[in-house]
């Protein structure tokens, strides 16, 4: 275990070291274009039409065929416009007001079928975004844009309801510029099934040449925009069910990246001279959500309704060796609802000790009482509950096992349900559940403990599941989120993810890190945290290191 | 002919309430093709709804079970919301690979399985019989999932003589000439075949031994031996066609596999077929696509019935007098 972790250690990508405009000039100086980037993935896209993509392989596809009108910097600042730097803009004007920020688009930009990309196309695309019939899952964040007018072909004017610290990164990364003259005869109802979706015409480094559902996607780098082409010539994403196969393929040469290494493969990574690991933060966490509701009844769940019960619970488990049981080293222990990369995170906060004593006490005073059988009751009543878990998720089955464990030692009666994905879904949306294992898969932005935590996400439909409910945790939050000061803004979101981490309505479990296996010929730059794809146009083979599948392109079967 | 489209009207009726029973229990069981993608905070219950009616799957079952039959009779199998695609277009691209997997994985399983046990029943009680009946004995017992794994460990990892998985190379040029086109073809279904066969020819060559040996043991292989009729003779025109029909039941129960495909091997070896696509759309609730799935499954497997009938009594005149007698007597 210890040699693993050192392995992976001197693996470690440190992010904010790439540098973009080092690149840009390696690029100048040698002929770097060329070569095949093929990526296995274990999962396919829902659709390429980013306003109603869900799936993140889908997500990955877009991100390099459409274009942002600026895209966040490798500190994830939100607030304002640090760090960011131009992509479908070129530049852009604040108001004096701050409440309209003009964006100068580049003239030469053009869509992948030829037409020129315009200020239209952007206020056509915030239309569409905002559209109740389009079902777009970012236009909750988009509310704060009054609207957006074209001033001229190339300037396209975001107008705000209120200057907030976000709004930049609002009007910028949660839209994706569309082709107003191929989307706007379409019924935006059904986005999703326009073959469009399947097709996309983008203004991004790479256009789609083909997409076989369930097999491959294949993109090759376009030449008709103004920008500087890609250096690649062709990214593949193939796709094998089985992770096992998905890893193999790269492991043998067959692909070139795999993005899921498991705990158990970094290893053979590490000794095969073909691959290079990295290894890399990533924006998820996870957690034992306590329902705070009992779902039989609908009144204060009879255990975790307490807050006492819940940190005792917490202060009964070691989250420390279950992560590191799970993970090995790819993962980190989670501290609260955020993940140590954020620009939000409190990385001083210190996680609720392990302590079976103190745990026991906690539950002694609760009212919970030790029987001969070792289980704690009160009034009657069984300290018992169960955990429901998706059987698709290796990670999360193992981990309910542990808690169960863990939790039996201070008396607890814990049974563990695991049911398929979709089953687990709509339970999670019906709230039936005591505990379960949960994740956040977070975007850059700083709202996201917004939709999973608040008082106001705790309303039955909406993402608050364990119905978490604190007006001091609200406050401080909205607090972090309006303050236009980056200092007291962090102030803030610190206070905030103390709060909510001494009401403990979850046990805070891992930050699982990126572990990505590709092959050693690639020279890798500019991911970021949030998208480690982000950085694929920069990507180059040196010329001494292509194989046979780097040569120019031919189209491919 | 009467009896014919007797059974074809039979056929429809079976595939009818094959077809309504999917459509059912699967919308009985938890979830939809909407609960999943449950990390992403931003998705909220509202917009999953508005979703599900786009695509035709809010109401109750009775409403969504008039529209498919509404679209069904128009020839449209509906939308699958996994592979954004119709239905129809999704099973037209996995079935040919199920077919030619399948297909000549069947073909060499029933060919090796049987002359095996043939090889075995002739050579009854020696080192042959004793070293086969092993080996088969071992690959009957052999879990699919473990063993496709090893194969493609073994084919494809350690020795890497074959590619690791898909039904051709992503990479291949439109351009390139039939050959290498083939010899892709044939090099990606090397090792999922390869499992097949080993899975299926184990059991097949059992059925063989043991249906032989009980033939060669019969009265009338006796007496053609008494007569003088040569032992390759007795063994090939006595035994072995007299002994033909358990095997032949084994492959009309594992006919319906050409177009179900094998779930696991599929998977292990991202084949994409039927087993594979079955699955998928089962996992992610796929409504559609999974009734699509048991129609063309179930319309396959009544029609091979059909088929196998007719074909059976065509050639066995002794069934065409009974039929024949069975219509004079109900006329």
């Amino acid at each position: 275990m210890p040699r693993l972790r050192a392995l992976s250690l001197i693996a470690v990508l440190t992010l904010a070291g790439c540098s973009g405009t080092q690149d840009a000039k390696q690029a100048a100086a040698k002929d770097l274009t060329g070569g095949t980037l093929v990526i296995s993935t274990a999962g396919g896209p829902d659709n390429l039409m980013p306003p109603i993509t869900v799936q993140n392989s889908g997500l990955q596809v877009e991100d390099l065929v459409f274009q942002h009108l600026a895209t966040v910097g490798p500190a994830l600042n939100s607030i304002g416009d640090d760090g960011f730097t131009p992509d479908l803009a070129t530049r852009w004007d604040w108001s004096k007001d701050s409440l309209s920020i003009a964006f100068h688009l580049d003239p030469d930009a053009r869509w992948h079928d030829g037409a020129h990309v315009r200020a239209a196309d952007v206020a056509f695309t915030f239309d569409l975004y905002m559209d109740p019939k389009t079902g777009a899952s970012a236009a909750a964040q988009l509310a704060n844009i009054d609207s957006v007018i074209a001033r001229d072909s190339t300037t396209a004017v975001f107008w705000f309801r209120k200057h907030t610290p976000d709004q930049f990164f609002e009007a910028t990364m949660q839209m994706q510029i569309l082709p107003a003259h191929l989307l706007r005869s379409l019924d935006r109802a059904t986005l999703a099934s326009a073959p469009i979706a399947s097709q996309p015409v983008g203004s991004g480094p790479f256009r789609v040449v083909r997409w076989e559902s369930g097999r491959t996607i294949e993109l090759a780098a376009d030449t008709t925009g103004g920008r500087r082409r890609a250096h690649l010539d062709r990214v593949i994403f193939t796709q094998s069910a089985d992770p096992v196969t998905a890893f193999t393929r790269v492991a043998t040469g067959e692909a070139d990246l795999y993005e899921a290494v498991r705990p158990d493969k970094v290893a053979e990574v590490v000794k095969n001279p073909q691959l290079k690991l990295i290894i890399a933060p990533s924006l998820s966490y996870n957690f034992l959500s306590l329902n705070q509701v009992d779902p039989a009844t609908g009144k204060p769940h009879p255990v975790f309704g307490d807050r006492t019960v819940r940190r005792a619970l917490t202060m009964a488990t070691d989250r420390r060796s279950i992560v590191a049981n799970i993970y090995d080293s790819l993962a980190v222990q989670a501290r609260g609802p955020f993940t140590s990369a954020q620009a939000s995170a409190d990385t001083t906060l210190r996680p609720m000790p392990y302590s079976v004593d103190s745990a026991n006490k906690l539950l002694d005073a609760a009212g919970w009482v030790r029987g001969a059988d070792s289980l704690r009751r009160k009034n009657g009543t069984v300290l018992g509950f169960t955990i429901a878990v998706p059987s698709s998720s290796l990670p999360r089955v193992r981990a309910s096992v542990l808690f169960q464990e863990q939790f039996r030692r201070v008396g607890a009666d814990v049974k563990v349900e695991s049911s398929d994905n979709s089953a687990f879904g709509a339970r999670m949306q019906a709230r039936n559940f005591d505990a379960t294992i949960g994740a956040w898969a977070q975007d850059a932005g700083p709202a996201n403990a917004r939709d999973a935590w608040t008082t106001a996400a705790a309303a039955r439909g909406l993402n608050n599941y364990g119905a978490y409910r604190s007006s001091a945790f609200d406050a401080e939050l909205d607090s972090a989120l309006t303050v236009l000061s980056a200092t007291e803004s962090h102030a803030h979101f610190a206070h905030a993810w103390k709060i909510i981490t001494d009401d403990a309505p979850a046990i805070w479990l891992a930050e699982p890190r990126l572990a990505m296996a590709i092959n050693s010929r690639f020279v890798t730059t500019g991911m970021r945290v949030d998208s480690w794809w982000a950085g694929i146009p920069k990507w180059y083979i040196p010329a001494d290191k292509r194989i046979a599948r780097d040569a120019p392109a031919t189209a491919a079967r | 002919m009467r009896a014919l489209i007797h059974r074809i009207g039979q056929g429809f009726v079976v595939i009818a309430i094959v077809a309504t029973a999917t459509f059912v229990l699967i919308r009985l069981a938890p979830g939809d093709p909407f609960a999943g993608a449950l990390e992403n905070a931003h998705l909220t219950p509202a917009l999953r709804a508005q979703w599900r009616a786009a695509y035709g799957l809010d109401g109750n079952i009775g409403t969504q079970y008039v529209r498919w039959i509404w679209a069904l009779l128009h020839g449209d199998l509906g939308w699958s919301v996994s592979a954004n695609q119709p239905v129809a277009r999704v099973i037209a691209a996995a079935l040919p690979n199920t077919l030619w997997l399948m297909g000549i994985a069947l073909l060499l399983s029933f060919g090796i399985g049987m002359s095996l046990g043939a090889l075995q029943a002739a050579r009854r009680n020696r080192a042959t019989d004793h070293v086969i009946g092993a080996v088969t004995l071992f690959g009957a017992a052999l879990p699919d999932f473990w063993l496709a794994l090893v194969v493609l460990l073994t084919g494809a990892y350690w020795f890497r003589v074959f590619p690791v998985g898909l039904a051709s190379d992503p990479l291949l040029p439109v351009a390139a000439s039939l050959g290498t086109v083939l010899r892709d073809r044939l090099a990606h279904l090397a090792l999922p075949v390869l499992t097949l066969l080993i899975l299926i020819a184990a059991p097949v060559a059992r059925q063989q031994r043991a249906a032989l040996l009980d033939r060669l043991g019969s009265d009338w292989i006796r007496t053609a031996t008494a007569k003088g009729v040569g032992p390759w003779t007795v063994f090939r025109r006595h035994a072995w066609r007299t002994a033909l029909g358990p095997v032949v039941t084994l492959g009309g129960l594992a006919l319906p596999a050409l177009v179900g495909g094998s779930v696991f091997i599929e998977r292990v070896f991202a084949w994409p077929g039927m087993g594979a696509l079955a699955a998928t759309a089962i996992s992610t609730r796929d409504y559609h696509l999974v009734v699509g799935c048991v129609l063309v499954g179930s319309v396959m497997v009544v029609a091979g019935s059909i088929v196998a009938d007719v074909l059976s009594q065509l050639l066995d005149p002794r069934a065409m007098q009974i039929e024949s007698d069975v219509s004079r007597i109900t006329s």
